[in-house]
């Protein structure tokens, strides 16, 4: 995949795209995928679904456009988007607030709709024609948290009625599938490693067989990091996100907290995925080894395949595991698979 | 405690593997949260008492979405339904005054509560600043066309 020279942001929107988008909404970013004209190339724009609120004095708002800094005022209130959000926090030694929590809309958060709808609206913009096909990422049914997720399912589908798309639902591993294994002819198993979930699906031939999510993801880890080193977890988010290598051995600090956590979240998903493929009855035949793929911002720390596939082995499944791979774009793999399933609709 | 909850009962051997802690110190946590009358114990297992329970799963009402508006949205959809297939079509109640025709009974099924859709009033600078790429994916367009070719197959088989 190369990538071709950086537009400025917005510029290049209004050009010919083909019908169908593929939106991520997650606990940590928002993104969106489109096909931008012929040629494979794709337009992918994204933005962290967190936010930081400020004092909104006279200056305020011309000092953060002058600094592109992203805000939202809503009435008194002015509330730093993305990125920069986590900046402030750090400066703050506050934790952001966060629109999404575990997968689904926060309900901690009194702004959370309107935060949300604007994050959407901003990455996936107007359809290119009245009800164009937008496919959605919902997160599979939570196996470890009785809640569940369809109330947060038809407000995003409300929304982007509301802009003018025929939205569609689709799971979050599926779409992970759909980005990635083709190769396979779209059979084997999406793990996708969010912030607020994980989620799991096993396929074959397009067909889910077996979904769902756990709770514990990136915002766990690095609660418990937080909690083990008396750090925020906005700054253990910042340091997980500066790269750590799960490979090294660190001898303390938040690294080695966050290396710990790495390695109890890889047992905990394993052992669930385990827990539920023995509880299948009717189980289909799979003729080759199963293609497991991995994706998402909580997988991409350098050496995280490497203990994800010592702890599977380590936990004998009930099906023969081929090869184990990491998606070509961690951060878009979703999205891209959910805009895959829109194309795959849209032109007849 | 959400350990022990989630697990129904737990020996120490397994709260000290699953929290990553010492067996000694998950012995000291249970005990005192026997002693608190969080947690109770049978034959070497611990699991939440009344109190325990009480506090854990009133925490998770806590937590729940302030779902009541899309509780009530989906209850008024499934009732809406449910009434639509019991009343039969055309159906007109009596004239309620001498001389005055009612109006046939309309169901109306598909509910969206427009005080969801409360962002316009916000005033911001995201969608100009948004983060954009734009990648060449090499083998898009014969992805999609496997993926239509594996539906229309699936389509034919049902």
């Amino acid at each position: 995949m190369k990538r071709q020279p950086k537009k400025k942001p917005g510029e290049g929107s209004k050009s010919k795209t083909s019908s169908g988008k593929g939106i991520d909404i997650g606990t940590s970013f928002i993104g969106c995928c489109t096909r931008d004209g012929r040629h494979g190339s794709v337009r992918f724009r994204y933005e962290r679904d967190a936010f930081f609120e400020i004092d909104h004095g006279d200056f305020t708002k011309g000092m953060l456009n002058k600094s592109n800094v992203k805000y939202i005022q809503k009435g008194e209130k002015l509330y730093i988007i993305g990125n920069e959000a986590l900046n402030f926090a750090n400066m703050f030694h506050r934790d952001t607030r966060r629109p999404l929590r575990t997968g689904i809309i926060s309900p901690r958060e009194k702004e959370a709709l309107p935060m949300v709808e604007l994050l959407i609206r901003s990455v996936a913009g107007k359809p290119s024609s009245q009800g164009e096909i937008a496919y959605y990422s919902i997160p599979g049914a939570p196996i470890d948290k009785s809640f569940n997720t369809v109330y947060h399912e038809k407000v995003l589908k409300g929304f982007l009625a509301n802009l003018g798309y025929l939205p569609k639902p689709i799971n979050e591993g599926l779409a992970v599938i759909y980005s990635e294994l083709n190769g396979s002819g779209f059979t084997g198993m999406g793990l996708s490693f969010g912030g607020g979930m994980v989620n799991f699906c096993l396929a074959l031939m397009s067909v889910p067989i077996i979904s769902f999510s756990l709770t514990k993801a990136g915002d766990w880890i690095d609660e418990q990091a937080a909690e083990a080193t008396n750090e925020t977890a906005t700054r253990v988010c910042s340091v997980k996100e500066a790269g750590i290598d799960l490979n090294n051995n660190y001898a303390g600090g938040i690294e080695k907290a966050l290396s710990i956590y790495y390695d109890y979240l890889i047992e905990y998903v394993v052992e669930n995925i385990k827990g539920e493929l023995e509880k299948q009855e009717r189980m289909p035949t799979f003729d080759k080894p199963i293609p497991v793929v991995l994706s998402g911002g909580s997988a991409l720390p350098k050496g995280f395949a490497d203990r994800f596939k010592a702890i599977l082995k380590k936990h004998k499944l009930p099906l023969e595991i081929g090869k184990v791979q990491t998606a070509s774009d961690m951060m878009k793999a979703v999205s891209k698979g959910a805009m895959v399933a829109a194309l795959g609709e849209g032109a007849k | 405690m959400e350990l022990v909850a989630r697990l129904g009962d737990a020996n120490t051997l397994r709260v000290s593997n699953d929290l990553m802690i010492s067996t000694g110190y998950a012995n000291y946590l249970c005990r005192y949260l026997r002693r608190e009358g969080l947690l109770e114990t049978s034959n070497g297992s611990y699991h939440l008492s009344r109190k325990g329970a009480k506090l854990i799963y009133n925490e998770e009402d806590d937590s729940r979405p302030p779902i009541t508006r899309g509780e009530i949205k989906r209850i008024a959809q499934e009732v809406a339904q449910e009434i639509k297939g019991i009343i039969p079509k055309g159906f007109r109640t009596s004239p309620s005054h001498p001389g005055v025709e009612d109006e046939g009974i309309h169901i109306k099924s598909d509910y969206v509560d427009p005080s969801i859709f409360e962002d316009a009033g916000l005033e911001s600078n995201v969608t100009e600043l948004i983060k954009e790429r734009i990648d060449i994916e090499r083998g898009l367009d014969e992805t999609v066309a496997q993926l239509k070719n594996i539906k229309r197959k699936e389509g034919r088989k049902k």
